[in-house]
């Protein structure tokens, strides 16, 4: 196990190196004043971060087919190439039209990325261990090495500000970019991925949908999820803007970024204390998210508002984490990627009318005024805090109940005609063609290749048998938690998953006959 | 036909022992049919067959991921991680 995670570091070592050098972004602590030199207005920074938050969702899914079908660490080069765009031509900007498209490329930059790199991260950790067990402390290094990067460009690119122009700081991000798209082009990708099929992605958003949008507890949990990012998003967009309004120099700009960014990181570790979601500190956290936000729509002193940004994006982070795991333990693991797809679709769509009223707010009352909007989300989000997170994790039946058991009668795992009729004279019931004994083939019973005929059964067949056998014989949870869960009676839950362990024997049977036959051949 | 001449004509038949394999495995029949499923195993290559079929079914499985086998996940495999990550822009 040792020399597999050995091995795993090893061959991640790239990575790490190119999300640090993709994260080191000298111009994104003086963004807002750059934007201001160059005629943004409050309301243009508010159309250009909904802008932006309309070409990333559109991209997200389109990057994500390209990634599975092409490369992936190809989709995290062009991610730099679209970001090296981007900063070029925000650096040669000189007006807000030109700034738009640089923003686009942003965009285009984040769709690319986001998804792709947990992707890869995900099927290396797989395929060098052959488990997803470190998945979590994997993706929690990617996202450390990500937080150092900010953190060390934001102080670094407000120090660059005080002694050369500002938009120095874009032309000086590109290098970084380009040493970004060298160290990938020495990865090493995975190759565990496959083709998806279209029927599927439609089946499994209609599924989806039904889950997000069915009354119960995930409706909190998933209302919950959007007002946190709408709050955290607010922050990191127009966190700067109370800066620009309260006139402070330059050189405060990286220290204000790199303690939001760092935040982000410090809020993760704090989300991960069980004692984050007892009653005490659920309800410290709630009213401190609403006092946080109150201070922003009231006070002008410049330190107060910058450590106010700072505690309401940490307590925002921290929240998410255990609101994370309600959703992941709410939703089963067939729907889980579809239902995080839709909530982020959610998020986006709420966030573009927030950040344009935001914006407009903001341009004829004040950013201060413009903060009554955050007080008015921070309400929300407080309220729903309160009711989601004491609770224990939402119990699945409760949550997805959308995948009824099948009313028709199950079909036989062997067919009827494999066995002598009711009124055979001899041996009535029983087998006609029995299967033939598995041991002695030409191939390999634990070999790869019948390990993917398994996957592929168990990924085609109907979600409810997937459901059942996922938790029983993949994830390996006891029978009386599966049907507590998936709320079915013992006999349902034990025909479905005998009608699912049956579909991949028929599998099975099927290639090994193939395969046998060819041999023979 | 594979019944052993062991076998007796009023034990329990092919179609009955491959219905009740899941429950058999798991341990889920009582003690009176777990006999009698046994006894028929003793005499019946065919469902022992099946019966070693299924042990590799279920072995197979428990070697894969539920990222493994979700339908949609090579398309957007964890994103509920980036969904957390997504409204911000660095």
């Amino acid at each position: 196990m040792r020399a597999e995670r050995h091995l795993l570091n090893g061959r991640l070592v790239p990575l790490y190196a190119a999300v640090f050098f993709q994260n080191l972004a000298l111009w994104v602590p003086i963004e807002k004043l750059f934007m201001t030199t160059i005629g943004f207005n409050p309301a243009s920074v508010g159309v250009m971060a909904a802008v932006y938050a309309i070409v990333v969702p559109v991209l997200e899914v389109p990057s994500g087919v390209l990634a599975d079908r092409w490369s992936r660490r190809g989709v995290l080069i062009l991610a730099a190439i679209a970001a090296i765009l981007s900063v070029l031509i925000g650096g040669f900007s000189q007006s807000v039209a030109t700034y738009m498209i640089s923003a686009g490329f942003l965009g285009v930059f984040f769709a690319l990325q986001s998804g792709t790199l947990e992707s890869v991260v995900y099927d290396t950790v797989l395929e060098e261990t052959g488990s997803s067990d470190a998945f979590e402390k994997t993706m929690g290094r990617v996202r450390l090495v990500e937080s150092v990067a900010l953190v060390a460009s934001a102080l670094a690119g407000g120090a660059i500000a005080t002694v050369a122009p500002l938009r120095a700081t874009y032309f000086l991000t590109a290098p970084l970019l380009v040493t970004s798209c060298v160290v990938l082009l020495r990865f090493r990708e995975p190759r565990l991925h496959k083709a998806e099929d279209e029927e599927s992605l439609r089946r499994q958003l209609g599924t989806t949908y039904r889950t997000i949008l069915a009354p119960g507890q995930l409706r909190a949990v998933v209302a919950l999820t959007v007002a946190g990012s709408v709050l955290m998003q607010g922050m990191l967009e127009f966190g700067p803007l109370w800066l620009v309004a309260l006139a402070v120099p330059a050189f405060l700009y990286g220290p204000q970024w790199a303690g939001l960014t760092s935040a982000l990181g410090l809020g993760a570790l704090l989300g991960a204390q069980p004692w984050i979601t007892r009653r005490w500190a659920v309800g410290l956290v709630a009213v401190a998210i609403v006092a946080c936000c109150a201070v922003l729509a009231l006070s002008h002193f410049a330190l107060l508002v910058v450590g106010v940004q700072v505690l309401l994006t940490l307590l925002v982070v921290a929240v998410s984490i255990p609101v994370l795991r309600r959703l992941h333990d709410a939703v089963p693991s067939a729907i889980r990627a579809g239902v995080a797809s839709g909530v982020g679709t959610l998020t986006w769509l709420t966030f573009i009318p927030f950040a344009l009223a935001f914006g407009a707010v903001s341009q004829r009352a004040g950013v201060n005024e413009a903060g009554w909007l955050l007080v008015a989300i921070g309400v929300v989000a407080a309220v729903l805090i309160i009711v989601v997170l004491p609770r224990s994790p939402v119990p699945r039946a409760e949550a997805a109940p959308l995948v009824p058991a099948p009313a028709q009668e199950m079909e036989p795992i062997f067919p009827v005609d494999r066995f002598l009729p009711p009124d055979d004279p001899e041996w009535p019931g029983h087998w006609a063609y029995p299967p033939s004994s598995w041991d002695g083939l030409s191939v390999s019973l634990d070999g790869a290749e019948a390990l993917e005929q398994a996957r592929v059964a168990i990924a085609e067949m109907p979600p409810t048998l997937r459901q059942v056998i996922v938790l029983r014989d993949v994830q390996g949870a006891m029978p009386s938690l599966v049907r507590r869960s998936l709320d079915l009676r013992p006999e349902e839950e034990r025909a479905l998953l005998q009608q699912a362990r049956g579909l991949v024997r028929l599998q099975l049977e099927h290639y090994f006959e193939e395969r046998e036959g060819d041999d023979d051949g | 036909m594979t019944m052993d001449s062991g076998s007796r004509r009023d034990d329990l038949r092919c179609i009955e022992v491959v219905d009740m394999v899941t429950a058999y495995l798991d341990g889920e029949v009582s003690e009176d049919q777990r006999r009698r499923i046994d006894h028929h195993l003793d005499g019946c290559q065919g469902c022992q067959a099946a019966l070693h079929q299924f042990r590799t079914v279920i072995r197979l499985a428990g070697r894969l991921t539920p990222a493994d086998v979700a339908s949609i996940d090579p398309l957007i495999r964890d994103r509920l991680t980036a969904t957390l990550r997504a409204p911000r822009r660095h």
